[in-house]
């Protein structure tokens, strides 16, 4: 049972989150390991193995990154940094280095700052770009398109994924220091 | 995990960290990156008139296993021919340093670095046959 299927829902990525926390408080009480103290040893183990996928279907599915992740796992398709654009790769490169001068310590207030911001602005374009192309799966999906048409819209995904990702990194990075 | 003590030698004493001029006809820079992580990695290449790389650089923003990695690779192709450090692989990367499975994409970057940095280094100087 893929994730997807824990919560009944067909594989699509604009998930209503309120649907999804009530659906999940549902399920949680349905599969108790309390209500099945009694129940015998092998449904008791299932209520247990059941939560367990609960929860990381959860925790997953209403991430909004986490999510597109998983779907893109479900179709065989990894991130993959080797068609990350040279650009992007110099920008992030600059970046580390004005970390660097930030964790030794260099840098001045302002310039923090305003590598924060850069970052941030750089991740909010991303995270724009991840939502217009998830909503683009959802028409696919439900306009019962093509194989091909679908292999090649989760091959988009996955690299807007690659490229977030480094940016991601960074403010993770900046945050730490 | 532990790092091996190769591993702990390179980052504590990297070898060749730096830059070459990135505008140096006679120079290949490859710049290569692993999503996952997040690390991204710059190896440069100088090459002399008779095609062997008389230095190399780096720099690396990554995990101990990355900075080895590169570093052990500027060691290694310096002297070499194109030829001779196309032929480097990554495994032979993995056996050197002792790295665990969950670091051999470490030695993958280091490796498709120095392509990048050759192939680089061959644009500036058109096709050859």
């Amino acid at each position: 049972m893929d994730y997807f299927e824990v919560f009944g829902l067909p594989r699509i990525l604009g998930i209503d989150l309120a649907v999804l926390e009530k659906t999940f408080h549902e399920l949680s009480r349905k599969y108790h390991p309390d209500y099945f103290s009694t129940a015998p040893p092998a449904e008791k183990t299932q209520a247990v193995r059941m939560t367990a996928l609960l929860n990381d279907a959860y925790r997953t599915l209403r991430h909004p990154v986490r999510r597109v992740e998983y779907l893109l796992t479900l179709y065989g398709f990894k991130a993959d940094g080797s068609k990350v654009p040279q650009a992007l790769l110099t920008e992030v490169f600059e970046i580390n280095e004005q970390l660097e001068e930030v964790k030794a310590g260099r840098a001045s207030v302002e310039e923090i700052d305003s590598l924060r911001a850069q970052i941030k602005e750089k991740r909010e374009r991303f995270d724009a770009e991840l939502q217009e192309a998830s909503l683009r799966w959802d028409e696919l999906v439900k306009s019962g398109a093509s194989e091909p048409a679908r292999k090649e819209h989760l091959a988009r995904l996955a690299e807007i994924l690659s490229e977030s990702s480094y940016i991601r990194n960074l403010e993770r990075d900046l945050d730490k220091s | 995990m532990a790092y091996s003590d190769k591993v702990i030698d390179h980052y504590n004493n990297p070898r060749n960290v730096g830059a070459l001029p990135k505008e140096d006809p006679n120079v290949g820079t490859g710049l290569v990156g692993a999503p996952e992580c997040g690390d991204v990695m710059k190896l440069q290449i100088k090459v002399n008139d008779s095609g062997v790389i008389e230095d190399a650089k780096f720099k690396t923003f990554g995990c101990g296993s990355a900075i080895a990695s590169s570093s052990l690779a500027t060691e290694w192709v310096k002297g070499k021919t194109l030829t001779e450090a196309l032929a480097i692989k990554n495994t032979d990367i993995v056996k050197e340093l002792s790295l665990p499975p969950v670091k051999i994409h470490c030695s993958v970057l280091a490796e498709d670095a120095i392509k990048a940095a050759i192939t680089d280094w061959k644009k500036k100087h058109g096709p050859k046959d």
